[in-house]
């Protein structure tokens, strides 16, 4: 039997060979072609067709292949992949499982550059209106940048030199791949609303125009445009330009130049202080000098000389009146002291002991009383002589009145 | 409390225009002695202050990142030395 022959393959056994087949008659090839029908699944990995004029192929890249790209495709944009085919078993189709992913010429990335620059110069985000003032002094920078790498170093070393006290703030972002201007533009707006920076530094260290795309993004670009506090735009080297580089309030050559551009030099900071200090005490020193310049030439001015001498006249006449008026109360005193004198010789000569020595006596009665006359005396009475020299004792013999 | 707050009002840039400012007021020659006086004691305050902010120094570099709850969290980052 004919039929018994037959071999019957299951579908599942059919794809299998062609599966077996395909997969090892294709080696790892390039393919270039136009982007199209692009989504990008929850899962992170891509599913894109690539098509030219006369057929289209499957293409998936996963999420571990599709997060080390430079920048996400769109459609309509010529590629160039590089992967293997393959069978997705369940749909029976066979595709490109795509590593690797490149825009194809500089050409199409400069027209993307092109097209976004044109529209956000229309809409006006690059005039110079918008540009906010850099702060001279700024305490505390924000850096949005990649946490390893030079970039980070380069900036922290020439601050740090410029100005020991700054205080530098790093918002860790990726710099590239997919997602990178996402995070960056997140990170503009983390800063914005942490507020507590003066000034913010958002870019790199060098690399291919592709390494740099995510400063060509719109939504980094927008981030820039409306962050409120100033940002210097660092990316890549000298002779890179980037759409963040026109948004951005001042743009630096390389990362190491906008840490010089945002921190002041302290030494030059040091000598305009030092410079306004010895200003600063010199003109008061002058009006000190001048102030007291002034006083001496009053001290030495004819109106207070003449009061001066005035004042001096003054003080002699009092001296001089001190002295007339002191003499005349020594000649009081010593009129006085005259005319006690006199009469102290006046007095002595009332004295009894003078009386007695030219012979008188003093008769007492014996209670001591002075006797004056003989009435007060009866026979007998006991009475006391009193003499010159010593006393003696009596006793009345007979009174005559 | 007072003076903490103060110290974090200070602005390098501020009192480094009004030191400026009482410099020229001062070579001006067109003030008073009294006024000049209390002038150049503000100016040595100033001075002083501006002083103390150009010898600070900072070891550590922060780093700003968002946490699990999405709120913004400030933390010392070592940079590593390679």
């Amino acid at each position: 039997m004919s039929e018994d022959k037959r071999t019957i393959l299951s579908v599942s056994q059919l794809t299998g060979e062609i599966k077996r087949v395909l997969e090892n008659s294709f080696p790892r090839l390039w393919v270039q072609g136009e982007v199209s029908n692009l989504t990008v699944h929850s899962s992170g990995h891509l599913y894109f067709s690539l098509k030219d004029a006369g057929s289209q192929v499957r293409c998936v890249m996963f999420r571990s292949y599709a997060k080390n790209m430079m920048l996400m495709p769109q459609d309509g944009m010529q590629v160039v992949v590089q992967g293997d085919v393959t069978v997705f078993d369940r749909a029976g189709q066979y595709q490109l499982s795509v590593m690797q992913l490149q825009v194809a010429g500089y050409g199409e990335l400069a027209q993307a550059f092109e097209r976004l620059k044109k529209k956000l110069a229309d809409e006006g985000l690059f005039d110079q209106e918008f540009k906010k003032e850099l702060p001279a002094y700024p305490k505390t920078i924000g850096i949005v940048t990649s946490p390893t790498g030079a970039a980070i170093r380069d900036m922290v070393k020439v601050a740090r030199r410029r100005w020991p006290g700054i205080e530098l703030i790093l918002c860790p972002v990726p710099v590239q791949g997919i997602g990178a201007a996402e995070k960056i533009a997140r990170a503009v707006d983390d800063l914005n609303e942490y507020k507590k920076v003066d000034l913010i530094i958002v870019g790199r260290g060098g690399g291919s125009a592709e390494d740099l795309w995510a400063f060509n993004e719109e939504i980094l670009v927008r981030a820039i445009f409306r962050s409120e506090i100033p940002v210097i735009s660092a990316v890549g080297h000298e002779v890179d330009f980037t759409i963040s580089d026109l948004v951005a309030d001042l743009r630096a050559p390389t990362p190491s130049a906008a840490a010089e551009l945002a921190v002041p030099d302290i030494r030059e900071t040091k000598s305009t202080l030092s410079d306004l200090a010895q200003r600063i005490v010199s003109s008061i020193n002058d009006m000190l000098d001048e102030a007291g310049a002034r006083l001496k030439s009053i001290q030495r001015s004819y109106g207070l000389n003449r009061l001066q001498d005035m004042l001096s006249q003054k003080s002699q006449q009092l001296d001089w009146a001190g002295t007339s008026l002191n003499n005349k109360i020594n000649d009081r005193i010593r009129s006085y002291a005259n005319r006690l004198q006199g009469q102290a010789i006046a007095l002595k000569a009332l004295d009894p002991q003078n009386t007695l020595r030219r012979g008188y006596s003093i008769c007492r009665s014996p209670d001591g009383r002075v006797i004056v006359s003989s009435k007060a005396l009866d026979k007998g009475k006991l009475i006391t002589a009193e003499f010159h020299t010593g006393k003696a004792q009596m006793t009345v013999e007979e009174t005559i009145p | 409390m007072k003076k903490a707050k103060m110290e974090a009002d200070f602005k390098f840039e501020k009192a480094l225009a009004r030191i400026e400012q009482i410099v020229d007021q001062m070579e001006s020659g067109e003030i008073e002695l009294d006024k000049a006086l209390a002038l150049y004691q503000e100016g040595m305050e100033l001075m002083a202050r501006c002083q103390a902010t150009l010898e600070e120094t900072q070891n550590k570099i922060k780093k700003i990142t968002r946490d699990i709850q999405g709120r913004l969290k400030v933390e010392e980052h070592d940079l590593e030395e390679n």
